[in-house]
């Protein structure tokens, strides 16, 4: 039979779309591994957004407490997004979120945390992105546990309410 | 944290899907030759899967009324402002919810197929356990990976879901009629699967599998149909069709569907086409699965969106690998063996249903190349880029001409064996009328080009050439003959197309700057722009300008375009408003105003809205004829 | 030759003239419609060609949106390193906004002027995430066109 091969056409033709959806889906940016995870935090020292704070140094990360650092910006559209599910975080016992506001603008940074809320101990500013780099910020929003000045994970992208209970809790809980 | 409330009502419906699992499992022994000719109790099995699914998407409905924000979807989804209509649709508008929706719909058909009349005990035992598969397969995806039964560790007062855009009564049917057409096909499917697995693909196999393609279909259609509705009167755009990869993901399975339902025909007539039959009854299911899923997963979106979860969208992926490596497995080996030699002539009916199943065949594969690009060049080039709509016109036309062309002569030729003179000669007078009609339509508005000329005699000639045949066979008992609803279709299609080209050639919009007491003028039409008026709503304040339209120095009708502003999520929108006239809708939406003593709006004239609708529903009422006809008789 | 060889040599060779012509009419007018996508920065290190369509996405920049009290606005697009100029007649949809996600579709009337056809107040989907997309999207199909 010679027009056998034709019925294997299909499969053929499967395989290849189905490999076709499985690198469109592993082409996603929050699955980018991070150089940082496992170092020390980058040295930095930024004014704060908070005029009666102190400046946000690197050496505050060097507690036994975990800490959140979550690099953001007002003009960054998944920041909104994100920011309902800091403020549900941060209400939390324990959890201790910082800031770095990125490339921003410090006067509308503050509008934006007066319009929706304040989650951060204490924002530092990093208004020419230095800090950023240092961080290896790919894309904000980014966020960052850090346990005794280690990078113990990253997160690319807004923290979805479903990831608060799958992985971001469980790691906070197995630091304390 | 959750109440006991929320922790029991969350621990019994996952139970409860629980059983439906195990039930499942066991509904598979018939996979196995020891078990394919025992007569199980498939009546009180697959009423078991129904009503445990059934039971925990009523708790979840539920919840959803309730306004139960313990439970994470809820959270996500709802608010305790929103209107009862949209808390209850929020159960399904969000990705575990509709998922969980889905597996009920197929326990349904699961359980009206258990208690359809079949002799053929082999079959039903196959298609039952192949059921039960696909719904095994779903559950396991619902409740590893995205059950909508999770708790919120954290307190919370108020839900996140508010969207007034999304607040919209199409908005809330139109995906379970959707889901219905596609999970429909999990049936036609099974038909496949377990025709070949017992080497029996024949006329009865065909008659048995037909009515529930009718089904499938007709809510593919409808859902479609609806889906388009909502984008043309709430867009306010004055499209109805925007080639959206969402569009094109529900569209590819249709055109695949309808090759299916008329080969299913060549094979309940004629006893040929098995392994094409086949091949189309998997594909449409497979497109199906992608039209649900893969648009879910965020694939089609956009592949730099930032994922929320690609481990589902892979789980899809793989169950979808699964599925098809494993039917075109079985097709590979056994899909030679089962053709039988057909024995029709290169001019017969068989010929003709083979040539349209070509054409919709390419007009899917213009669809998928044209959503699957941008992905593929994303992929590897990492650009983004959209195909505009203009490419599926231009590609699309040609093809439609063809598909005319068939559809008039195909049901005029005989079986087996036929002559083309014949066909014509029959209707040598429709193609006549239906020419001298086009050139005189043409004559008269002086607008259309030589194509659009071409493709309305062609419309016309199906209509005309159909209705003429349909009523002479049928004119003993009108409403149960088999042809009426193939008539009603066709001639459908033939309307809905002319109407697309007659709309596409005289639809006009224009902007106007209005100041009241401003008469705007647009094809003959005279808006008076009477007064403006601030309006308040449930949950929104709205300024709402009102114009009249004018005949004779006099108004005849309203319209009342509106800008909506909602308090919570603060979000404006702009409400369009139509008036429907038989000829032609018009319709008008406006700018936000500034302060300034003028509105900006947009008038649409828009001729033969109507007839694409009624196009679309001769083609719907024609489906349900033939199912109405084959349960009759 | 037999006839029935020959026959056979005939349907197949046309068969796969046709799917040839079909699939180069594809093709062709696949290449012929796309739309690229670029933002603001893409844009900046570019060469500016007038008349070809394009998309362009970004933030709508705060106090930029102009409008002459008619249908004329002027807005201006940035990605917060670059911006551009651009001009829209008509009716803004729903969704657009100052710091909102924006799309236009249109061309370069000169180098420093970006004239939008369409204004697709489609959140960018390079900066939404795929739950507020799909929430608008799933079952509403959301488009801006």
């Amino acid at each position: 039979m010679k027009n056998r091969i034709i019925y294997f056409l299909p499969i053929i033709v499967t395989v290849f779309i189905c490999l076709f959806f499985f690198f469109s889906l592993s082409n996603d940016t929050s699955k980018l591994s991070s150089p940082i995870i496992g170092k020390e935090v980058p040295e930095f020292s930024l004014v704060s957004l908070f005029g009666n704070k102190e400046n946000f140094n690197s050496s505050v990360l060097y507690s036994k407490t975990p800490k959140i650092v979550n690099i953001f910006a007002s003009w960054c559209v998944p920041c909104r997004a994100e920011h309902d599910v800091l403020m549900l975080l941060s209400k939390l016992e324990g959890v201790e979120i910082y800031g770095i506001n990125y490339k921003d603008d410090p006067i509308e940074a503050k509008n934006f945390i007066n319009e929706l809320g304040n989650p951060y101990i204490n924002v530092g500013i990093d208004e020419q992105g230095r800090t950023g780099i240092d961080w290896g910020v790919y894309g904000i929003p980014e966020s960052f546990i850090i346990h005794n000045g280690k990078v113990i994970y990253k997160h690319i992208g807004p923290i979805h309410i479903s990831e608060l209970d799958d992985t971001i809790l469980p790691i906070l809980k197995d630091l304390k | 944290m959750a109440g006991s409330m929320s922790l029991t009502l969350s621990f019994v419906a996952t139970f409860s899907l629980v059983i439906c699992f195990a039930v499942s499992l066991f509904q598979m022994r018939y996979f196995f030759s020891k078990y394919e000719s025992v007569i199980g109790n498939h009546f009180l099995l697959s009423m078991v899967q129904l009503i445990s699914c059934l039971f925990s998407f009523l708790i979840l409905i539920y919840v959803f009324l309730t306004s139960n924000f313990d439970f994470q979807i809820v959270y996500s989804n709802s608010h305790t402002e929103k209107p009862f209509l949209y808390k209850l649709s929020g159960t399904w508008g969000n990705h575990e919810g509709s998922l969980l929706m889905w597996i009920l719909i197929l326990t349904i058909f699961n359980f009206f197929y258990a208690i359809s009349n079949s002799s053929d005990i082999k079959l039903r035992n196959k298609i039952i356990a192949n059921q039960s598969f696909l719904i095994l397969g779903f559950l396991s995806f619902c409740l590893l990976m995205s059950s909508p039964f999770i708790l919120l560790k954290e307190d919370v007062s108020q839900g996140l879901g508010l969207n007034p855009i999304l607040q919209d009564p199409l908005l809330a049917i139109h995906p379970p009629v959707l889901y219905v057409g596609y999970v429909g096909f999990s049936l036609v499917f099974s038909f496949a699967i377990a025709g070949m697995l017992n080497n029996k693909v024949d006329k009865e196999w065909a008659s048995a599998l037909k009515p529930w393609i009718l089904i499938a279909w007709i809510f593919l259609t409808l859902g479609i149909a609806l889906g388009s509705f909502w984008a043309y009167y709430e867009l306010g755009w004055g499209g109805f069709w925007f080639w959206d990869p969402v569009e094109n993901a529900s569209l590819m399975p249709w055109l695949s569907a309808t090759a299916l339902l008329h080969c299913i025909i060549v094979l309940e007539k004629r006893d040929t086409l098995q392994s094409w039959t086949i091949l189309l009854s998997i594909l449409t299911f497979s497109l199906s699965l992608i039209g649900t899923f893969l648009v879910r997963s965020g694939i089609l979106n956009s592949v730099h969106t930032f994922a929320s979860d690609p481990g589902r969208g892979l789980f899809i992926l793989l169950f979808l690998a699964i599925v098809l490596l494993f039917s075109f497995s079985l097709f590979a080996s056994k899909g030679g063996t089962m053709e039988k030699p057909s024995s029709f002539r290169v001019i017969s009916r068989e010929s003709g249903i083979l040539v349209n199943n070509w054409l919709l065949l390419t007009i899917l594969f213009i669809v998928f190349l044209g959503t699957i690009y941008p992905l593929f060049i994303d992929l590897i080039l990492e650009k983004s880029l959209t195909v505009g709509p203009q490419y599926y016109v231009m590609t699309i036309a040609p093809i439609v001409f063809l598909l005319l062309i068939f559809m008039t002569i195909t049901p005029l030729v005989g079986w087996a064996e036929g002559s083309i003179n014949q066909a014509l000669a029959k209707i040598k007078y429709s193609l006549i009328f239906s020419l001298t009609l086009a050139f005189a339509i043409s004559l008269y508005f002086d607008l259309f080009s030589i194509t659009q000329v071409i493709i309305l005699f062609l419309s016309f000639s199906l209509i005309v050439t159909t209705f003429f045949s349909g009523i002479k066979f049928s004119k003993n008992n009108f409403f149960i003959k088999s042809i009426l609803g193939k008539t009603l279709s066709h001639a459908g299609f033939g309307l809905f197309i002319f109407s697309v080209i007659a709309n596409a050639t005289y639809s006009e919009e224009k902007i106007y700057d209005a100041k009241v007491k401003d008469i705007l003028e647009l094809q003959n039409h005279q808006f008076m722009f009477e007064k403006v008026n601030q309006v308040e709503g449930e949950n929104y304040n709205s300024i709402q300008a009102v114009f009249s339209l004018l005949e004779d120095n006099k108004a005849v009708k309203q319209f009342t375009p509106e800008i909506r502003f909602y308090d919570n999520p603060p979000t404006v929108t702009s409400e369009t408003s139509i008036v429907h006239g038989l000829f032609s809708d018009m319709y008008i939406v406006m700018n936000v105003p500034q302060y300034q003593d003028s509105i900006s709006v947009r008038i649409h004239v828009k001729p033969f809205m109507n007839f694409i609708w009624l196009g679309v529903f001769m083609i719907i009422v024609g489906g349900l004829f033939s199912i109405i006809y084959r349960i009759k008789s | 030759m037999t006839k029935a060889v020959k026959n056979r040599l005939i349907k197949i060779l046309l068969s796969l003239l046709i799917l040839i012509v079909a699939v180069l009419i594809i093709i062709l007018n696949l290449r012929d419609n796309i739309v690229y996508f670029y933002t603001p920065t893409e844009l900046s290190q570019m060469e500016i060609s007038e008349k070809k369509i394009m998309r362009v996405g970004g933030l709508v920049k705060k106090d930029s949106i102009n409008n002459d009290g008619s249908k004329n606005f002027s807005f201006i697009i940035t990605d917060k390193v670059n911006e551009i100029n651009v001009i829209f007649q008509g009716i803004l949809p729903n969704l657009f906004a100052e710091e909102k996600g924006v799309v236009v579709e249109g061309s370069y009337v000169r180098e420093t002027l970006f004239r939008a056809d369409k204004v697709l107040a489609k959140h960018d989907e390079n900066y939404m995430p795929p739950e507020v997309i799909n929430a608008l999207k799933d079952d509403g199909k959301w488009q801006g066109q």
